[in-house]
């Protein structure tokens, strides 16, 4: 089943409050990565993890244009077809 | 400066760790002259194998290798770049420096009159005879390690260009290659290519480059050609996700996994400047003035 936007962002959350060791509450979906304390390895990387689970390719370069949870996110969801729920 | 004073740089078990992945790997995914470094294109719809050339062509002639009687390539990967000059550039005898025993082995497999690719790294060679010209291309990356600081980084690219210097003709060139570190603070690009694709290597920055070079090269030429390297990037992870089953069938699912992200690692680095790729055109100075 195709994720929902609200499915990404929530997804996008919970991966980088594990790698900053941080609550799910305190991230958030508005601020640029950089800010939130996450580096370029660890957010390339998570778009790389995205990649295997939605299976479709995601440019490296969007964690860069995108620099936010929900911009990622709605980037993404326009890749595989997402609506907002 | 005792961190370099022997061998500066990433040692023969780490180089290996690299490049001995084994010559069926980088084949699947590398141009068919197995060539490990940004292309230098011409056009937007040009092919990665064409670009190559013009790259091997680019660092000849800054070189002014061609009609030399000897060349040297510091970090030669599979030599294409030395039978090449002899072939195409008159060159008389191309001797290339590489840690990697595949490397060496492929040209062992790969013959040509006149060229030798020899495993041995570059402090260790003393020629008998000095060369015409020298190209090093992505073998800079591995001469400072990631620990060390400014100062030891300049006095290990300075330890290989007083090398370069003794072992050139008067008024010789030198190309030089190199990944660099750009828009960023010096350890956040690099931190998972050097601990997982490229263990003990380290970019320079231009400026440390130009600090070494000091009283011994004039800098003729200077280029930054980042998106060269992430357009080349691009075509080599293509290529590697269409051969996705040969490549685990070779190295694995995890080292694939690696190889991918390294690639996709590179392509944002590249793509949004934090790192550069340097070409850098050497003179030797055959009168250093004395430094101050």
């Amino acid at each position: 089943m195709t994720p929902s936007v609200d499915d990404l962002e929530r997804w996008l959350v919970e991966q980088v409050a594990d790698l900053l060791g941080l609550p799910t509450s305190r991230v958030s979906v508005t601020a640029p990565f950089t800010d939130l304390g996450l580096d370029s390895t660890a957010a390339v990387g998570m778009t790389g993890q995205l990649e295997e689970w939605l299976e479709v390719e995601i440019d490296p370069t969007s964690c860069y244009d995108y620099p936010t949870i929900a911009a990622l996110a709605a980037h993404v969801g326009t890749l595989v077809g997402a609506e907002r729920r | 400066m005792t961190a370099v004073a022997s061998s500066p740089g990433a040692d023969a078990g780490s180089i290996q760790h690299q490049y001995d992945r084994g010559n069926d790997f980088f084949r699947l995914w590398l141009d068919e002259n197995m060539i490990y470094s940004c292309a230098l294109y011409d056009g937007d719809d040009e092919a990665l194998e064409p670009a190559q050339v013009r790259k091997v062509d680019f660092h000849l002639h800054g070189a002014r290798a061609t009609g030399v009687d000897r060349l040297l390539d510091v970090g030669c990967g599979w030599g294409h770049l030395l039978r090449r000059a002899v072939d195409e550039h008159g060159v008389g005898a191309g001797v290339g420096l590489t840690l990697s025993e595949a490397q060496r082995d492929w040209a062992l497999a790969h013959p040509h009159p006149n060229v030798e690719v020899r495993l041995e790294n570059w402090v260790d060679h003393e020629p008998a005879e000095p060369y015409g010209a020298i190209v090093s291309i992505g073998a800079i990356e591995h001469f400072a390690r990631p620990e060390y600081d400014r100062d030891e980084k300049v006095a290990a690219y300075r330890q290989f260009l007083e090398k370069c210097h003794r072992i050139l003709v008067p008024g010789g060139g030198l190309s030089l290659q190199s990944v660099s570190y750009e828009n960023t603070p010096r350890d956040t690009p690099g931190a998972f290519v050097e601990s997982e694709v490229f263990p003990q290597s380290s970019a320079p920055r231009l400026a440390e480059l130009a600090d070494a070079a000091q009283h011994l090269f004039e800098i003729e030429l200077v280029r930054n050609d980042r998106r060269h390297y992430e357009r080349t990037c691009r075509e080599w992870l293509r290529r590697l996700r269409a051969h996705r089953d040969e490549a685990e069938a070779l190295i694995g699912e995890e080292s694939y996994r690696t190889y991918v992200d390294y690639l996709r690692l590179a392509i944002y680095g590249f793509g949004s400047g934090r790192i550069g790729l340097l070409r850098l055109v050497l003179r030797r100075i055959d009168r250093p003035a004395p430094a101050s």
